[in-house]
């Protein structure tokens, strides 16, 4: 890299490139005000193609999910709070832990961490938006409709009841009739489709338009984490897609195919492997985000550089392959040869491995910084608590022998929420009370994050820490009640208390936020004293996120940059232009023009909504839905091409000397 | 760096980079790559669930023995898909041409090959419709029909995909002329027929070869 760093001063003496006036400076901001201003009202709003507004709407709608997939939790428990109860009948019992389940896998988990990715990927890279801006759009509003499909269900007695997966033969024509399946594997096609786009803007943002600089090795780990991310839900997702489509196609009764139907030839394990090819996966990609979380947190408030970057980066990308290849231990209980048994127990068992070099670099870094205890800090370390102990109870259920004893019971319930909420939610909430100052400008309350944490993390132990005794005393999953003679009174009554104590610490969190939105400290561009580039521009940050596109000279990008950084000058301030970099080195390749705000992504997601759920009732809803969706596209490509050429001729009309662009690799000029 | 009170004292001008590069330089052409990998997943899938029910079956093809004529063995016709292949294959040469004339910017050339190429696109989705009837099954006679149908057609959706963005470059190229934008564009859509073609080699050999010689 040392080579990087000396060609932009070379350049610079080359060119002589003017130092920047303050008049310039304030021409050039209001200029890139005017180009990149956000349109408002109705239509403005269903047009807006930043990669903050997007990436913020995906994660409070995601929020707005948590919380209505948490309700029915707090409906579930209460019906398990006392033995034979009747609060909800089975059949509501059915439909809430299915639509509870799907809620917190598709509409809150995998969106929120996606919607952390958009919104902070471009500017922790140093770019202005996400690589394709329209299309990102086009994926928040198909997410959209996937959850307003789910919650409609809910309300109109057709919400799923076959459980988060839906297993045949149970979800299949024969044992589901009715619409309830079919609203499931259409709001998972919608969603999945929601996060295979967010996968290729992330990827394509970070392999092309990095600052200069910023070489594959000075990646920050969060953005490392959700490149790896991304490249598992392009592999994971379209699985589960192949699966749930096969289920619609076996269900709808104009086309009956016979995927899942034994009688004529068809495979009802192979839905099982499908949805676990996914299924798992999926575990890593809200997972490894979280990971992001947890090394940016502790390099800010350790006041350390990262320890072991180069452990971690491999770690994730380690776990990131050997996630797909450990999912067959969802199905320890279907007939499987003793050898599969073997391999899929031993590859659940080794990816213990990368996660424990992750634990302990983290830890290492515990160990040698000077911690300055805030609540993002306190939220990790509440990780590492539950986390670890859902990681062993991981390796415990890895065993063939223990599964075939636990499979489907609360055992399984305990060791995937302490997974899943320890090591993803509570991340997550460290990362929204170390972000939310720069989405806003203004601080959360420390004192009401410490009273949010310790409610959650007392909450959760009492929820879910009795489920471990439950399963082992043989209560099943997904059972609507249980006799008294059971003896597992006591210990349901008590996970339901904890419940109830979650959702005092949740509404002390949604208190805090609107709170601190009018009266919370005025934040300043880097309150932390963090080390990252979204830190380097203001809060919030102006919609083109960097008026000058920054050099990176290090892999803590703030914290190592000297007082003599040179920046990047030359991008067209009348439209909106970003700067391609090279993929390793991140050298100045070419100048990009982004698409410009268009409502053609709100009417394709709206095709797109419309012919998955019209097919629901009749397949003609695929023609016309397919018709519908080529004139969107048709008018997003047109509408694009013809902004393109309007700006480009823009451009040549006020320089008549800009020479005809060249094709030339850059690394030669520079 | 952007901090608003301090001014940079140092900046390097990049004003005369290029504004289009093709190939992997470009943003587009990635985001191109990740849709072709995804849906190579897709067919990935769907060639596990036609094997998942290869074992299902046996024989495989089943014997179709619920209408006239009554085939025993009813591997599928090679006829009709063999011609298609063909076609996709040829294909091959003016979609190259189209490449090679986008990236001159010859506007020219390029309309010649956007019609050509369009043609032998709906030739092949002409066809691809009489292939199903090579299956001998429809695609609710049993699973076999079931997943052989939906990889023609899930195919046969990229056929219309690919011939949906022709026409767009069509329409685009005769009524505005051929600018450095759509040039590159239209490169990148020369790299999806590459691989619509490409997959369907697999497929082919895996739908109408495989029950045959496997």
């Amino acid at each position: 890299m040392a080579e990087n760093e000396q060609k932009p001063k070379e350049e610079k003496d080359e060119k002589q490139s003017p130092i920047l006036t303050p008049e310039t400076i304030e021409h050039e901001r209001r200029e890139l005000e005017k180009t990149w201003f956000e349109p408002r009202g109705v239509i403005g709003w269903l047009s807006n193609t930043n990669h903050k507004t997007i990436g913020l709407r995906i994660i409070c709608t995601a929020f707005v999910f948590f919380g209505l997939g948490g309700i029915l939790a707090l409906l579930m428990r209460i019906q398990l709070a006392f033995p034979e109860n009747n609060f909800l009948g089975p059949d509501l019992y059915n439909q809430f832990f299915t639509t509870h389940g799907s809620t917190m896998m598709f509409l809150f988990a995998v969106p929120v961490m996606e919607g952390m990715g958009i919104y902070l990927v471009p500017l922790m890279v140093g770019t202005r938006n996400v690589a394709f801006p329209r299309l990102n759009a086009f994926g928040y509003f198909v997410y959209l409709i996937g959850g307003i499909l789910l919650y409609a269900g809910l309300i109109l007695n057709i919400g799923p009841d076959t459980g988060w997966f839906s297993y045949v033969p149970l979800a299949g024509p024969e044992f589901s009739p009715g619409k309830r399946v079919d609203v499931w594997s259409q709001m998972i096609t919608l969603t999945e489709i929601a996060a295979l786009v967010g996968a290729v803007e992330i990827l394509t943002t970070v392999f092309k338009q990095r600052a200069p600089g910023m070489s594959l090795n000075r990646i920050p780990l969060f953005v490392w984490a959700m490149v790896v991310t991304s490249f598992m839900v392009i592999f994971a997702m379209p699985a589960v897609m192949t699966s749930s489509s096969m289920l619609s196609m076996d269900r709808l009764t104009n086309v009956s195919t016979h995927f899942f139907n034994q009688a004529e030839g068809g495979d009802p394990i192979l839905y099982q492997h499908l949805f676990w090819f996914f299924g798992h996966p999926e575990v890593y990609i809200i997972f490894i985000p979280a990971t992001g979380f947890i090394s940016m947190i502790l390099v800010t408030f350790t006041r350390r550089k990262t320890f072991g970057y180069t452990a971690l980066v491999l770690s994730m990308i380690a776990t990131g392959f050997i996630g797909f290849g450990v999912w067959v231990h969802h199905m320890f209980t279907t007939p499987l040869p003793q050898l599969g048994q073997g391999i899929f127990t031993a590859a659940s068992m080794m990816i213990v491995i990368p996660n424990g070099v992750q634990i302990f670099c983290w830890l290492a870094m515990l160990w040698s910084g000077k911690w300055n205890l805030k609540t993002p800090l306190v939220f990790v370390l509440g990780f590492f608590a539950i986390f670890i102990i859902g990681g062993l109870t991981g390796v415990m259920l890895a065993s063939v022998p223990l599964d075939l004893q636990l499979h489907d019971t609360f055992f399984v319930v305990a060791h995937l929420h302490y997974v899943l909420i320890g090591g993803a939610v509570f991340p997550l909430f460290g990362a929204i009370y170390y972000w939310f100052p720069k989405w806003t400008g203004r601080m959360l309350s420390e004192k009401a994050g410490i009273i949010n944490f310790w409610l959650l993390f007392i909450g959760f132990n009492l929820v879910f820490f009795p489920m471990h005794i439950l399963g082992l005393n043989g209560m099943t999953r997904r059972v609507y009640t249980y006799i008294p003679e059971t003896g597992w009174g006591e210990l349901n009554f008590l996970a339901t208390v904890g419940a109830f104590i979650i959702g005092v610490s949740v509404l002390s969190f949604i208190g805090n936020v609107l709170y601190s939105l009018k009266n919370g400290l005025v934040a300043g561009d880097n309150p932390w004293g963090a080390d990252t580039l979204e830190w380097a521009t203001s809060s919030p940050p102006p919609a083109y996120n960097f008026q000058y596109i920054p050099i990176v000279q290090g892999r803590h990008a703030i914290w190592e940059r000297t007082e003599d950084a040179p920046v990047i000058t030359g991008l067209n301030v009348k439209k909106r232009e970003a700067l391609a970099t090279t993929i390793h080195d991140a050298a100045p390749e070419h100048k990009y023009e982004l698409q410009s705000d268009s409502i053609y992504p709100f009417l394709l997601a709206l095709a797109t909504g419309g012919t998955f759920i019209g097919v629901i009732f009749h397949p003609i809803a695929i023609p016309i839905g397919g018709v519908l969706s080529v004139l969107a596209l048709f008018g997003w490509f047109w509408s694009n091409s013809l902004a393109h050429i309007r700006s480009t001729h823009e451009e040549v009309e006020k320089d008549p000397q800009n020479p005809e662009p060249s094709l030339k690799p850059v690394e030669a000029k520079i | 760096m952007t901090s608003e009170n301090s001014i940079p004292q140092k900046t390097i001008d990049v004003s005369s980079l290029p504004s289009t590069m093709f190939d992997t330089h470009a943003p587009i052409w990635w985001g191109n790559t990740w849709g072709l990998v995804i849906e190579t997943v897709v067919f990935g899938c769907l060639i596990a669930a036609y094997f998942s029910i290869w074992t299902m079956l046996s024989p495989f093809p089943p014997p179709r023995v619920d209408r006239f004529p009554i085939i025993y063995n009813p591997v599928p016709d090679l006829t009709i898909p063999t011609i298609n292949l063909v076609v996709l294959l040829v294909s091959l040469i003016p979609d190259i041409l189209l490449d090679l004339n986008a990236r001159k910017k010859n506007e020219k050339g390029v309309k010649i090959f956007l019609v050509v190429t369009l043609a032998f696109n709906i030739a092949a989705i002409i066809l691809r419709f009489y292939e199903f009837d090579s299956l001998h099954f429809k695609w609710n006679d049993n699973a076999y029909g079931s997943i052989t149908w939906t990889i023609l057609g899930m195919h046969l959706i990229h056929l219309f995909v690919m011939a949906c963005e022709d026409i767009f470059g069509i329409v685009w190229v005769f009524a505005k002329g051929l600018d450095e934008k759509q040039a590159f564009d239209l490169t990148v859509t020369a790299v999806y027929w590459y691989w619509v073609v490409g997959v369907w080699v697999l497929l082919y050999a895996l739908v109408y070869l495989g029950p045959r010689f496997l």
